[in-house]
C-alpha cells in the first residue's frame, strides 16, 4: 500500500519530517550494506519487478506491491534502498506527490520490515516444511498490509487533513468526503483486507513457485 | 494506469526528442523544477495557479512534448486532487480549484522535468550523497527494460493461451506463477549482468556524470526563463491578491 496524496495537500512538517526519517534510515542503510554489491544488483532488480508488477492488470481496482516479498529477500536495509527507489520513480510520473516520497517509503518500507521479521518466524514456527514457506509469506503480507493500513491511516490522522480520499484503491469515495477518521478507518479496513489477502496468497504463490524453481533466493 | 507504457515514453521522450529544454543541463533543469515546484505548493491564488497551468503546458508545447500525453498522466494526481476537492466544496469554491491545479502543475513539472531529462542523469544526483542509492537507481532503471520486454512478451502467451480465464482461483494461481516465474528470470537476468558487469571492472559503481558535471551556458536559458515566468507570476498574483483583485 502507499498513499496517493498529491503534492500540496499534506501539511508541510509532515512530508518534511518523513523525507527527515528516510534521509536517516537511508544513512544508516548505505552503511549497513556496504560491501555487498551483489546484492545491490538484487536490490534493484526488485525494485525493477515491483514496478513491473504493479503493472500486471489483476481485473480489480487494486495493484500488487511485492513489498513484503522484497523484504523477504533483501532484508531490511536493502529493502528501504529498494523501497525508495521505487517510490522515487512512481513520483517523478506522478503516482504519489514527489513531496510524499518520504512518507511512501516509511509505508512500503514498514511493510518490508514486519514481513522480513515474520517470515523469519513463522518459518521456524511452522516447522511443517510442505507448507512452511507458502503459510509464513502468506501470514507475514497479511499482517504487515494490515498493519500498514493501520500507519496510513495514523499517518492521515496526525495530519489533520480530511482523511475521505487518501488511501489508493482507485475508488469513487466522492460521498464518504465529509466523514470522520473512525469511520474512514472503518470503510477502509474491509477494502484492505481484500487487497491483503490477494496480495497473501500472490506472494504465498511466489514462494512455492520460486522455493520449487531457485529455492536458494529465499533465505532460511 | 500502465506504468510500464508510461515510463516507456517518458524514456523515449527524455532521449528521443530534441529541444532547447532537453540540451539544458541536468543541474540547471533539477533547480529549475525544485523552484517551480516549490512555488505551486505555497501558492494560494487560483488565477495564479490557472495561469501557471497555461505556462507550464506552453514551455512543454515548446519541448516539442507531446501535451494531452502529458496532460493525461498528470491526471491520475488531478484524480486524487479532485476527491480532496469535493470535500473542501462545502466551505469554499476556490480552495478545491486550488488544489487541483496545484496538483496538476506539480505533475506536470516534474513530467516536464523527467520527458527532457533522462532518468540516469537525474538518478547521478543520488550518486553524490550515496553511490550505492545512485547505483541501485540507475541499475533499477535498466532491469525495468530488460524485464518488462520479458515479461509483456510471456503475458500476452499466458493471456492468449487461456492463462487468466476462469475461476478466482485458477487466475490468481496463475498470475502468481507468472509473477513467479518473472521473478526468477529475472534475478537469473540480474546475475547474469552482474557477472558481464565484473569481467568489465565493476566495483559497486557505475559512471554516468556526464550532464550533472556540464558547465552553465545559453542553453540553460530555457530553465531560468520557466522558473522566472512562474516566479513572476507567483509575484503579481501576491501583489493583486492583497489588494483583492485576485483570486
Amino acid at each position: 500500500m502507499h498513499i496517493h496524496i498529491p503534492d500540496g495537500v499534506l501539511p508541510l512538517w509532515l512530508w518534511i519530517l518523513g523525507y527527515a526519517i528516510v534521509i536517516i534510515f537511508l544513512f544508516v542503510a548505505v552503511r549497513k550494506v556496504r560491501g555487498e554489491e551483489k546484492r545491490g544488483i538484487y536490490a534493484a532488480a526488485m525494485a525493477a519487478i515491483m514496478l513491473v508488477a504493479m503493472s500486471i492488470p489483476l481485473g480489480v481496482p487494486y495493484h500488487i506491491n511485492l513489498t513484503v516479498l522484497a523484504g523477504i529477500i533483501l532484508g531490511p536495509w536493502w529493502a528501504l534502498i529498494s523501497a525508495f527507489v521505487t517510490n522515487l520513480i512512481l513520483a517523478t510520473f506522478g503516482h504519489g506527490g514527489i513531496t510524499i516520497v518520504g512518507l511512501n517509503t516509511i509505508v512500503t518500507w514498514f511493510e518490508c520490515l514486519v514481513g522480513f521479521y515474520m517470515f523469519k518466524v513463522l518459518q521456524k514456527a511452522f516447522m511443517r516444511k510442505s507448507w512452511r514457506f507458502p503459510m509464513a509469506g502468506g501470514v507475514s503480507t497479511f499482517t504487515a498490509l494490515v498493519l500498514s493500513t493501520v500507519l496510513v491511516i495514523g499517518m492521515v490522522g496526525v495530519s489533520g487533513i480530511n482523511p475521505a480520499e487518501t488511501i489508493h484503491h482507485h475508488d469513487n469515495g466522492s460521498e464518504e468526503a465529509q466523514m470522520s477518521l473512525a469511520v474512514f478507518a472503518a470503510l477502509t479496513f474491509p477494502i484492505s483486507l481484500v487487497g491483503a489477502v490477494i496480495e497473501a496468497a500472490v506472494t504465498s504463490l511466489i514462494l512455492i513457485y520460486v522455493k520449487k524453481v531457485k529455492p536458494t533466493l529465499i533465505p532460511g | 494506469m500502465r506504468i510500464s507504457a508510461t515510463i516507456y515514453l517518458i524514456d523515449h521522450y527524455a532521449n528521443n526528442l530534441s529541444s532547447p529544454m532537453h540540451k539544458a543541463s541536468t543541474l540547471s533543469k533539477l533547480i529549475s523544477a525544485i523552484a517551480a515546484l516549490g512555488i505551486t505548493i505555497f501558492t494560494n491564488s487560483a488565477l495564479a495557479l490557472m495561469a501557471e497551468f497555461l505556462i507550464i503546458l506552453t514551455f512543454i508545447g515548446a519541448a516539442k512534448l507531446p501535451i494531452s500525453r502529458l496532460l493525461s498522466w498528470a491526471l491520475y494526481p488531478a484524480f486524487f486532487a479532485s476527491l480532496f476537492a469535493l470535500s473542501q466544496i462545502p466551505y469554499s469554491l476556490v480552495l478545491p480549484i486550488i488544489t487541483i491545479f496545484r496538483a496538476i502543475n506539480t505533475a506536470l513539472i516534474m513530467l516536464f522535468l523527467i520527458s527532457t531529462t533522462p532518468y540516469p542523469e537525474l538518478f547521478s544526483i543520488l550518486s553524490t550523497p550515496s553511490k550505492t542509492l545512485g547505483n541501485v537507481a540507475f541499475l533499477t532503471y535498466r532491469f525495468f527494460f530488460l524485464f518488462i520486454e520479458q515479461t509483456g512478451e510471456r503475458f500476452t502467451v499466458m493471456k492468449a493461451r487461456g492463462g487468466l480465464a476462469g475461476s478466482w482461483k485458477i487466475k490468481i494461481t496463475n498470475l502468481a506463477h507468472f509473477i513467479g516465474m518473472l521473478f526468477v528470470t529475472s534475478f537469473e537476468t540480474s546475475e547474469n549482468m552482474y557477472a558481464a558487469m565484473k569481467t568489465r571492472g565493476y566495483s559497486g559503481s557505475i559512471s554516468y556524470h556526464k550532464k550533472l558535471r556540464q558547465k552553465f551556458g545559453k542553453q540553460d536559458l530555457i530553465p531560468i526563463l520557466f522558473t522566472l515566468c512562474i516566479l513572476a507570476l507567483m509575484i503579481i498574483s501576491t501583489f493583486f491578491k492583497a489588494r483583492g483583485l485576485f483570486v
